[in-house]
Parts: structure tokens; sequence; C-alpha cells
């Protein structure tokens, strides 16, 4: 993405990453992470401000440093870095409050062309029934995975549809 | 906090390695991943195979 974000730090690993957010609020530190989950390549994505007192990350807060895109880009460019190193990687997002959740709706609305480019996002707003990502419609959970890996998804996500779908 | 300066370069991003020891080795959103294995559960993917 050649957008503007933040330079950013890893780990060897890429299970963590973090930036500084520079605004009227200051400097934020930011922390991304990426969890295994119990299924077979599947990772949960957690991002948010990271308290040097309480050493947590707090992904509830609305920072408002002014830099919403920047952040959710610098965001962005770590799932390129993370699905590099693990390509079957299939990240599973989703906002822990609603207006962050509409955050990355918004983000992903404005990037889309170019993260289809190597990317296939799924999306759902019940976790039960699951659609390729279609612009304006709302959603409260997503997957996102490289484009080689997008038959073997959906063919689970479309048994998971038919189960609650039945027709 | 040592650095060890090496950066790869991605498609899209330049994103240097770092020694991040004092903050890994600990979950930050555990209730955010307990949720996601309990809608995951729900979808009956495959689990991890007991190698991983």
């Amino acid at each position: 993405m050649h957008l503007p974000k933040y330079r950013c730090t890893g780990n060897e690993s890429k299970s963590l990453f973090e930036f500084f957010s520079e605004g009227p609020h200051g400097r934020i530190r930011k922390l991304v992470e990426f969890t295994r989950t119990k299924f077979a390549n599947v990772y949960n994505l957690g991002f948010g401000d990271f308290d040097e007192s309480s050493k947590c990350i707090n992904d509830i807060v609305i920072t408002n440093n002014g830099d919403s895109m920047k952040v959710l880009t610098t965001v962005a460019s770590t799932v390129y870095d993370f699905t590099a190193a693990y390509p079957k990687a299939i990240i599973f997002a989703t906002g822990s409050t609603k207006s962050r959740t509409r955050l990355y709706r918004i983000g992903i609305n404005r990037h889309l062309i170019e993260i289809q480019r190597d990317f296939v996002i799924f999306g759902s707003n019940n976790y039960l029934i699951w659609e390729e990502f279609v612009p304006g419609n709302e959603y409260n959970a997503f997957f996102l995975t490289k484009k080689e890996n997008q038959q073997a998804l959906w063919r689970q996500l479309a048994k998971v549809n038919r189960q609650n779908h039945p027709q | 906090m040592a650095t060890t300066g090496k950066s790869k370069s991605t498609k899209s991003s330049t994103i240097v390695v770092k020694d991040m020891s004092h903050l890994e080795g600990r979950i930050y959103f555990p209730e955010k991943l307990r949720k996601a294995n309990e809608a995951l559960s729900k979808l009956n993917f495959p689990q991890w195979e007991e190698s991983h």
C-alpha cells in the first residue's frame, strides 16, 4: 500500500508489531498482535493503544489523534508482512466496539481495490452467514486471506452458510 | 532495547525487525481471543494438528 502510514517495527515471529501515532493528543504507542486461534491457520488480529503503566493494550478507546486512516493503513501493512511469513494464514478480525468495526469497514471500503489484488475478504454481520465483502454492507466480523487460499476458505464458509440458511 | 536493524521489504512495506522480547510471552487480547474461538467453533473449522 502506497498510502501514508507509520514506520513500524515487528518481532522476528511477526506476531507483534509496534508503531507510534502522532497527532494533537501526542505520541501514542500502538501494538498489533496476531494470535493463533484453536483453528488451523486462523489468527486473530488485535490492535490498540499500549498503556505504559498497566502494560496492557486498550482496544476500546478512540484516541482521536486525527490519523485513523493512517493507523489503519499501518495495521494493514502488518497484515501484508504477517501473511508474507504465513501465506496460509486466515486473519479473523472483529471490532471491540461498533464504532471500531465501522472504522474497519470504512478502511476496507477505501482500500478495497488494492486489497483485492492480493487478498480476499469475507464478511458477516452475525457470524453465521458469510459473503465476499460488498462495499456498503454492514459486517461485524471479517476473514482475510491471500487469494491462493480463497477457494479453500470459501468451501468452508459455504458449508456454514448452507447449515445456517438451508434452501 | 536491541534493534537487529534487519529490514525486510515486502510488496507493500518495509518493517524493521526488532527485539520485542519484553513484550512477548503473553496474549494481549485474551477476551477477544476467547470470543474469536467461540465464534469460530460454530464454523466447524479444522483445528490445528497436534504437531503444531
